[in-house]
């Protein structure tokens, strides 16, 4: 059964165990998103269940079309509430969720028009993103691969790849506009 | 190798497992960071337990799916729970129902019966008889125990009281101790007398026809008053209601006790400095008594024996709460009670509104005042007299350079009322001073709070 399946027969029984099935396989992600803002190992359990709480209800309650990200939000949006009872007034500004929108390839000629674009726009990266991309996009390296042929730290090559991802991202759609 | 459990989604817990320690290889790992790299909720949670490197996410994630488990099963166990409690419940109050109804027939039956009733009556006569012989046997039995109970009662009554009145009961004691022996052989005689009565009475009040007893044998043999306030309560209840003609006796008893019960307690009140303090309150704490000193700071006043403790207060001086213990007399010194007032200050910089709303006296901090200008400003005006100023012929002639300072008068208008000369120079400049400003602009007038008003400005037209 797919997963909006259940969670329109969810919405419409009310049955713990089809929310469950919901829930189950997320757990250990909406305990380590737990792990990272409260870091305590007893809190971070406690509020994964409070959240599956908190989902009985809201999930009746709103159309969640897509219940990963929707959980993701909520799981750190409960996380930030958590941090900002305990700690006061916290830097709690939530960022906007980052919808990975698939790019969609229309026809032939425009792939090939993004190949252009995306060599192009590699090209406009400073040099230790640029390596770092294409070791990975290109080359299809792990981390520590990279790691160990640019002698970089593995930090930066998470950031340099991170940083290197939204140049060109921000790069081929302005291209793509300026036609 | 499936790295993702379902694939293009999210990774298992057991690829984040295998990832953070190292067990994939690097094409796997590839895979791991691409798809993380795409997913900020894959992202974060491995951020999470990358800083928790000793919590088992693949051990942890099962208990909490366990837990999950239960959770969600709970609801249906419940459920049938409260099903089987719910339905026993009814069957109970069925079964009580039913009962309840056989046997208000029962009744009915039995009612209607002459025979039944007159037989119920009979045993009930019976009964009574029964009750009454089982009285009189406990009666006699009581009264063994009664002597026993007034010894051991005024035993702990003497203790009782030398822990609460020494000095005043250690007398009394003496007095108890050697009438002891005649106590109990009175109390004997007494419990002989009341005995009879006691058989007359109905069984209501075994309790206090014991204390009746004991008090009775009590009260004359020791004659001088108990202080004990329940005791003597309890004692004229039960007097009351079971031997009015005993009423006269105990109450000539009972002022006596209460005239003994009172003593008096005097003294003076001082301050810090050894200064007599008049009009000090003083009371009984806890009560109502009380009295105030004189002008002498002295106090004299009439306390209950047992009263325990006096307060002595008055403003600017720190409350005191004195023991009264084995006190006749107390001499007390207060000390200054210093609480600084902080200053209030109320500012309005508004306007009148506001200090009518706030009803209290303001003064305000800054009234809105504007003085009286030229019209077009002081800039325009200036230029006006530099460029209309004639030089007077004397005073280039005598070579005069200087300052004429004036004070004008400025109407409500914005008229030019009048014009003071402070400082001169002489040979026409006062003059042409003069000629400048009656022959400038009019002022625009001053204004205070809004309203326009007379006005001072000085001004000055250097030659």
């Amino acid at each position: 059964m797919k997963e909006t399946d259940i969670l329109s027969r969810y919405k419409d029984s009310g049955d713990l165990k089809l929310l469950g099935k919901l829930y189950a396989p997320y757990m250990h992600l909406v305990l380590g998103v737990c792990l990272k803002y409260l870091k305590n190992k007893q809190q971070a359990e406690d509020v994964v269940m409070q959240i599956f709480e908190k989902l009985i209800i809201d999930l009746r309650k709103y159309d969640v079309v897509n219940l990963k990200s929707w959980l993701y939000v909520t799981a750190r949006n409960y996380c930030l509430m958590e941090l900002r009872k305990t700690k006061g007034k916290e830097n709690s500004s939530i960022e906007n969720m980052e919808f990975s929108l698939a790019v969609h390839h229309d026809n032939e000629e425009n792939e090939n028009l993004e190949e252009q674009y995306l060599k192009e726009c590699i090209e406009t990266l400073k040099v230790a993103q640029k390596q770092c991309v294409e070791l990975f996009y290109l080359k299809e390296k792990c981390y520590q691969d990279i790691t160990k042929i640019t002698s970089f730290e593995l930090k930066k090559v998470k950031s340099y790849i991170q940083n290197g991802k939204r140049n060109l991202k921000i790069c081929i759609e302005s291209k793509r506009e300026s036609i | 190798m499936k790295v993702y459990k379902y694939h293009n989604e999210h990774l298992s817990k057991e690829a984040i497992a295998k990832y953070l320690q190292n067990e994939f290889s690097s094409k796997e790992m590839y895979i791991v960071e691409k798809h993380l790299l795409s997913c900020s909720f894959c992202t974060e949670a491995v951020e999470g337990f990358q800083d928790f490197s000793e919590v088992n996410i693949i051990q942890v994630s099962n208990q909490l799916q366990q837990k999950l488990k239960q959770r969600t099963t709970k609801k249906a166990v419940y459920y049938r729970w409260w099903v089987v409690a719910s339905i026993t419940l009814l069957l109970t109050f069925f079964i009580f129902f039913l009962f309840d109804v056989m046997n208000e027939n029962n009744e009915k039956t039995a009612f209607f019966n002459p025979e039944n009733s007159e037989k119920k009556l009979l045993i009930s006569n019976e009964t009574i008889t029964d009750t009454l012989i089982a009285d009189k046997s406990v009666k006699n039995i009581n009264e063994s125990d009664i002597k026993k109970k007034i010894i051991r009662d005024s035993l702990p009554k003497e203790i009782n009281l030398k822990k609460q009145r020494k000095s005043q009961i250690i007398k009394k004691e003496i007095v108890i101790k050697k009438e002891k022996d005649n106590l109990i052989a009175l109390a004997d005689k007494e419990i002989l007398k009341k005995t009879d009565h006691l058989v007359m009475e109905t069984k209501q009040s075994k309790r206090l026809k014991k204390l009746n007893i004991a008090t009775d044998a009590v009260s004359p043999v020791l004659k001088e008053p108990i202080n004990e306030k329940v005791f003597f309560q309890e004692k004229s209840r039960v007097e009351n209601t079971f031997y009015p003609t005993a009423m006269n006796e105990n109450q000539d008893n009972q002022k006596q006790l209460l005239v003994a019960r009172k003593r008096s307690v005097s003294g003076t009140v001082y301050d810090e400095n050894n200064q007599a303090v008049p009009g000090v309150n003083i009371i009984v704490k806890g009560t109502t008594i009380g009295t105030i000193t004189d002008i002498n700071g002295k106090y004299q006043l009439e306390i209950e024996e047992h009263s325990e403790e006096l307060v002595f207060s008055f403003i600017g001086l720190k409350t005191k709460v004195v023991s009264l213990k084995n006190k006749d007399v107390i001499n007390v010194n207060l000390v200054f009670d210093t609480v600084k007032l902080s200053e209030v200050a109320i500012i309005t910089t508004e306007n009148e509104r506001n200090s009518k709303v706030l009803g209290y006296s303001v003064s305000k901090s800054e009234q809105k005042t504007t003085k009286a200008t030229p019209i077009g400003g002081y800039e325009k005006y200036k230029k006006y007299i530099q460029s209309f100023m004639k030089y007077p012929q004397k005073a280039i002639e005598n070579k005069v350079e200087g300052v004429v300072k004036m004070n004008l008068i400025i109407s409500k208008k914005g008229e030019i009322l009048n014009i003071l000369i402070l400082d001169s120079l002489g040979y026409g400049c006062e003059e042409e001073s003069i000629r400048l400003i009656k022959e400038g602009v009019r002022w625009n007038p001053a204004k205070k709070n809004g309203k326009k008003v007379k006005d001072k400005v000085e001004m000055s037209v250097k030659f």
